[in-house]
Parts: structure tokens; C-alpha cells; sequence
């Protein structure tokens, strides 16, 4: 959390500082368990019945707590659909994509393209500047 | 900040969106083929393109500072006068009603300490150096030795700031962040301001991020410290089931996600982070190849001293900053903790001086080997000086020094300084003779040596131009050569 600004604990921190690093960036991207929170996520959203849309707008709704402008929607629908129509056709990559982390898989069946393009989909919200900075 | 800065930074900012919006994409995957496609030469400098004032001798800094208070009178400052009268009490004539920090002011005597370790004169300046360090004694002759650094702090916290920032207190741009504002990075994959810390095992005193802080600076600017770990930089991989044109395509998204909310919300940061992830994309490139150590030959590890292997050592810091340093990194801050030795600064000195002592110099030797020397601006010192007089019990092996900020030595190497000692101390080595240097003075000799002039060197916030020098500060021009 040191790159997130967190006390290193040498001292009393009185104000935490803000910066905005690529470190950040790095973690926020490659970090394996921000890779399994969005696998996870995509996992039990991809459990319920809704069309890929609304599912999309779930998760969006879930992590920037709001509904997602028209602009927003296209953009990430449009994404995510074409990474849906990716990975049914590379089952590889899609298995090894849903392997990350250890947290387990859901028993229930789901639909695993759509949920591994839903994870992509979510890694792009973790990192967007409104979901990282409260300000 | 100043009007044709603003400008200029607003029409680049206009022009980085829109470079965006044409697809970054591109020119991104060309900079992967091109490696040094982006340096600042080649491309329209994103900020203040007023700068240089004049032609720079020193293009980047790397910056040794040894956090605590080095003992500049066990290492630097000769004082026969103090093994002299080692034990008697420091004259009132000398201190002169000076103020003590709370850890000696009440102290019923202050007994003067020669120091305990032997001098010997080095190189044709003939300047002084302590036992412990003989290898930075054997590049006397490449040292310019500031024997008469002044600070107006006498505790850590404040002192420290001041040299960083030019200010006691924080929330001031790091110096590293005004060259960065000032004159950019030179290499586009890197960023322009690194932070690299260390450990001895003296007693050691904290570091904070607020020491590299970007102040009302723009947030790109801020200092990146480096993980201390076997890996300096965290997460550089991709996970293996993403691939780089994959990865552009997800960093695509989320630039062009955060330029709407950008346009919506108008909040600055929210283009330093599209800047900073691009950065990050473009540092998973360069950063695997600079921080391995593998390509180091066997002569440069010897050099350095086998700990230069052990990451997260000064030594491994040092030469980690050289490899920064060559591959453009404009501004390189080292910070080495453990000088605070209020007691047992025989015991604790030798220590670190194991720790700095072979690495510093082999850094300066490298830099020469490579050519680079003339144009890295190398400085070695810390917040202040410790005083000639004890601290504590004085005994016959040991003793400690409080802080003394009224006269200690830091030097500097290559980058357009002039080798030689300059400036003399009183023989108590507790004031200054001649030619006393300020913390504002060092600051603005520095900008000088970069190619600024610290005077008209300014950033505009809430109503006030400020400046790295405040409204101080000469520059120093007899070290320059």
C-alpha cells in the first residue's frame, strides 16, 4: 500500500500524501489480485440472467456508483463484445485467463467467454481515474 | 506560473489530448521499435520550453544524500585544535550564544572531541579526508569540498525539507521536481525523477514521501521511489494471458474513458494519470533491461563491492542511479539513513562509512570511465553538521555529536563544478572564516550548473510566484569551472 501513499510507519503521517505515479499504474494493471478481483466480480455477475448490457452496466454501477453515461456504455460494450467474440474462439487463452487467483470458481454453470470479457471489461474500470481517486 | 509557460503548457496539453484521440496506440508501438523515439530532443517539450536559460554544464543530478548528519569533523573538517583541547569545554567566545537543540541545551558542560580517527591530506587540493573513507579520499582530486554549508534548521524533519525543497516547511516542490518541470526527462520510458533509499546501520532518522513531493507542481513531476526489494519497480510484467497489443488495447480504453471525464470534470490530475499509465506501459520496456544486473561486468561489480548485488543497498543504489542516470533520468535522489550519531559516532561512523564509502567513489570513477562525468552533477552531504563538542559522556573510545547547522561539508563532482576545497571554518570547526554557503546559494549554484536561472525560474500559485531559492540565494560561481 507504500504506492498508494500509506505510512511507511516511521513516523506519525499527519496527512496522507496523493500522488499519482506509474507505480500506481503497474499495480493497478498487473497486480494479481486486482486480476482476481476482477475475475471474481465478472464470475458472479456472469451468474445471473441478464443481458450482456445490463450485466456490464452492473458492474459499472458496483464499482464507479453511478450509472454509466451513453458514451461509457458504447465504449465499454463495444469492448467487450468484441473480447466475448475473442475468446469463444480461443479456449486456451480463455481457460488461462480465468485461472487467476485462487479464490474458487462458482458451481453454478455461467457463460466463461462472456465472463472472462467482462473481467477484461471490469480490469478497465478498476483503473480508471474516478474509481482510484476519491476527490 | 508564468504566463508563457501557462501557454505553452496549455496548447501541449491540447495537443497531447489530441494526439490521443488520434490514437497513442500508434505512435506508442513505434516507440517500442524506436527506442528513444519520444526523448525530449526529438519531441516537442511538454513543458517549460523557455528552459535552458543558458547552456547547461550539467545535464542530470544524481543526488547521494546522507540522511542523519554525516560528521563532517570525523571526515572532512580536520581540527587539530580539537584533539588539542579534546575534554576541555567549548568558549562561550565561540559558541557566541548560538542555540543548542534540546538534546545538549542542557548538557553542564560541553567538552570538545578531537576526533579519533586519522587524517591524511589527498590530491593536489590537499584537502583533508578521515581514515574511514579512502576511497572517495582517492578522487580528491575530482571533489569540489564545501566546507562552509550553513542551513537555518537544527532538526531533522526541517532541515531535510530544506535542502529538498528550499522551504522548512513541506508541501514545496522536491528540487528534482522543479528540474523535472524545468527541463523534462530525457528519456520518454523513464521517469525524469527517482528516488532510490537505503539503510545503515547507524542510528537512522525517516524519509518521507513529502521530500520528493511534487508541491503545487503538476503530479508527473513527483519523485518515483523504487522498491528497496529484489524487484525496484513492482507488477512490470504482464499477466500471461495478457499480451502487449492487448494491453494497449485495455490502456486505450481507459485513456480515452478518463480524456471524457477529463472534459467533463476539467481536473488536471485525471491527464497526469492517462500520462502516468502511458509511462507505466512504456517503463515495463525499459525498466527490465536497466535494473538487471546481469550485463554488469565483473570489474564494475568489483568496483562497487559485492553488495552492489544485494538490492537495496546503498551500493546497489548507487549503481542502479549510474544506469538511471545514463539512460536519461534527469534528476536521481539516493538517501542513505543512519548518520544521526548522537552516541557511539565512532562505532556507528564506521559503519556507515563501509556503507557509502567504496560505492560513492566507484561511482564518480564509473561516470568518468563512461564519459559521463562532465555533464552528471554528482553531490554527496546531508541536512547539517555535528557539533565539536560531545554529546553525552565523552570517554576514552567513544563519544557522540549533537546537530550543528552552522558549518559542515558536503561536496559535489563532475556536471561543471571546479575540483578544490572552498571555504574555511573557524579551527573549532564551529563557525565559518570565509566564504559561507546557504542552502539558497547550493540551490541556486545547482540550477546554474543545470542551466537555469534560479531568479527567473518561477511557478505561479495562489497569487504568488515562487521560486526553488525563495527570494534568496546567489550562486556560488567560483566552484564552477
Amino acid at each position: 500500500m507504500m504506492i498508494f501513499d500509506a505510512s511507511n510507519r516511521d513516523q506519525c503521517e499527519a496527512k496522507r500524501a496523493s500522488t499519482n505515479t506509474p507505480l500506481q499504474a503497474l499495480t493497478m494493471l498487473n497486480d494479481p489480485a486486482v486480476l482476481e478481483a476482477s475475475r471474481v466480480l465478472a464470475e458472479n455477475i456472469s451468474l445471473t440472467n441478464k443481458t450482456l448490457e445490463d450485466k456490464l452496466e452492473q458492474a459499472f454501477e458496483t464499482i464507479v456508483i453511478r450509472k454509466p453515461s451513453k458514451f461509457e456504455r458504447n465504449k465499454l460494450m463495444d469492448y467487450c463484445e468484441k473480447q466475448v467474440a475473442f475468446f469463444n474462439t480461443n479456449a486456451p487463452l480463455l481457460k488461462n485467463t480465468l485461472a487467476v487467483g485462487e479464490y474458487k470458481h462458482p458451481t453454478k454453470k455461467y457463460k466463461e467467454a462472456e465472463a472472462a470479457a467482462l473481467m477484461k471489461t471490469i480490469l478497465i474500470l478498476y483503473n480508471l481515474e474516478e474509481t482510484i481517486t476519491k476527490s | 506560473m508564468n504566463e508563457f509557460l501557462e501557454h505553452g503548457l496549455n496548447q501541449n496539453r491540447r495537443k497531447f489530448l489530441s494526439k490521443l484521440s488520434l490514437g497513442i496506440g500508434g505512435l506508442a508501438l513505434g516507440s517500442l521499435m524506436i527506442p528513444g523515439l519520444f526523448d525530449a530532443s526529438n519531441e516537442e517539450e511538454l513543458f517549460a520550453n523557455v528552459l535552458p536559460h543558458f547552456a547547461p554544464k550539467a545535464k542530470r543530478v544524481i543526488y547521494l544524500f546522507q540522511n542523519g548528519a554525516p560528521s563532517q569533523l570525523d571526515l572532512y573538517d580536520y581540527k587539530p585544535m580539537l584533539q588539542k583541547m579534546h575534554g576541555q569545554d567549548l568558549p562561550a567566545s565561540i559558541r557566541n550564544g548560538q542555540r543548542l537543540t534540546g538534546m545538549t541545551a542542557n548538557q553542564a558542560k560541553f567538552p570538545l572531541v578531537g576526533t579519533k580517527f586519522n587524517f591524511a591530506q589527498h590530491g593536489t587540493s590537499g584537502a583533508w579526508f578521515g581514515e574511514t573513507i579512502p576511497h572517495i579520499a582517492s578522487m580528491s582530486d575530482d571533489l569540489c569540498i564545501i566546507r562552509t554549508m550553513y542551513t537555518e534548521a537544527i532538526n531533522h524533519d526541517p532541515a531535510l525539507t530544506f535542502f529538498q525543497t528550499g522551504a522548512q516547511v513541506g508541501n514545496r516542490p522536491s528540487m528534482g521536481s522543479w528540474v523535472s518541470y524545468g527541463l523534462g526527462s530525457e528519456n520518454k520510458n523513464l521517469p525524469a525523477f527517482c528516488v532510490l533509499l537505503s539503510k545503515g546501520k547507524g542510528n537512522g532518522q525517516g524519509v518521507y514521501s513529502k521530500l520528493w513531493n511534487n508541491g503545487f507542481l503538476d503530479s508527473i513531476h513527483q519523485g518515483v521511489q523504487f522498491s528497496s526489494g529484489e524487484e525496484p519497480v513492482k507488477y512490470l510484467t504482464d499477466p500471461e494471458f495478457i499480451d502487449r497489443g492487448d494491453k494497449r488495447k485495455i490502456l486505450d480504453e481507459i485513456a480515452s474513458l478518463n480524456q471524457e471525464a477529463y472534459k467533463n470534470i476539467g481536473d488536471p490530475e485525471i491527464v497526469t494519470k492517462i500520462q502516468q499509465y502511458e509511462l507505466a506501459y512504456r517503463m515495463q520496456m525499459a525498466v527490465p533491461e536497466i535494473t538487471s544486473l546481469q550485463n554488469e561486468p565483473e570489474s564494475i561489480v568489483k568496483m562497487y563491492g559485492p553488495e552492489c548485488l544485494a538490492p537495496g543497498t546503498y551500493a546497489a543504489n548507487c549503481l542502479l542511479a549510474r544506469k538511471l542516470s545514463e539512460n536519461g533520468v534527469r534528476f536521481v535522489q539516493l538517501y542513505h539513513q543512519g548518520w544521526d550519531s548522537h552516541g557511539n559516532l565512532p562505532t556507528e561512523l564506521m559503519g556507515q562509512c563501509k556503507d557509502v564509502d567504496r560505492p560513492s567513489a566507484a561511482l564518480i570513477k564509473d561516470l568518468k570511465q563512461r564519459g559521463l562525468l562532465d555533464e552528471t552533477l554528482v553531490i554527496w552531504g546531508g541536512e547539517f553538521g555535528r557539533t565539536n563538542y560531545c554529546q553525552g559522556a565523552l570517554t576514552k573510545d567513544n563519544y557522540g555529536r549533537d546537530h550543528h547547522p552552522r558549518a559542515f561539508t558536503i561536496w559535489m563532482a563532475g556536471g561543471g563544478v571546479k575540483p578544490g576545497v572552498y571555504g574555511e571554518t573557524d579551527d573549532f570547526g564551529y563557525n565559518i572564516n570565509s566564504l559561507p554557503v546557504h542552502v539558497h546559494d547550493f540551490h541556486a549554484t545547482v540550477m546554474h550548473l543545470m542551466g537555469i536561472d534560479h531568479e527567473r525560474f518561477t511557478f505561479k500559485h495562489q497569487g504568488r510566484r515562487f521560486r526553488l531559492t525563495d527570494v534568496a540565494g546567489k550562486v556560488v560561481n567560483e566552484i564552477i569551472s
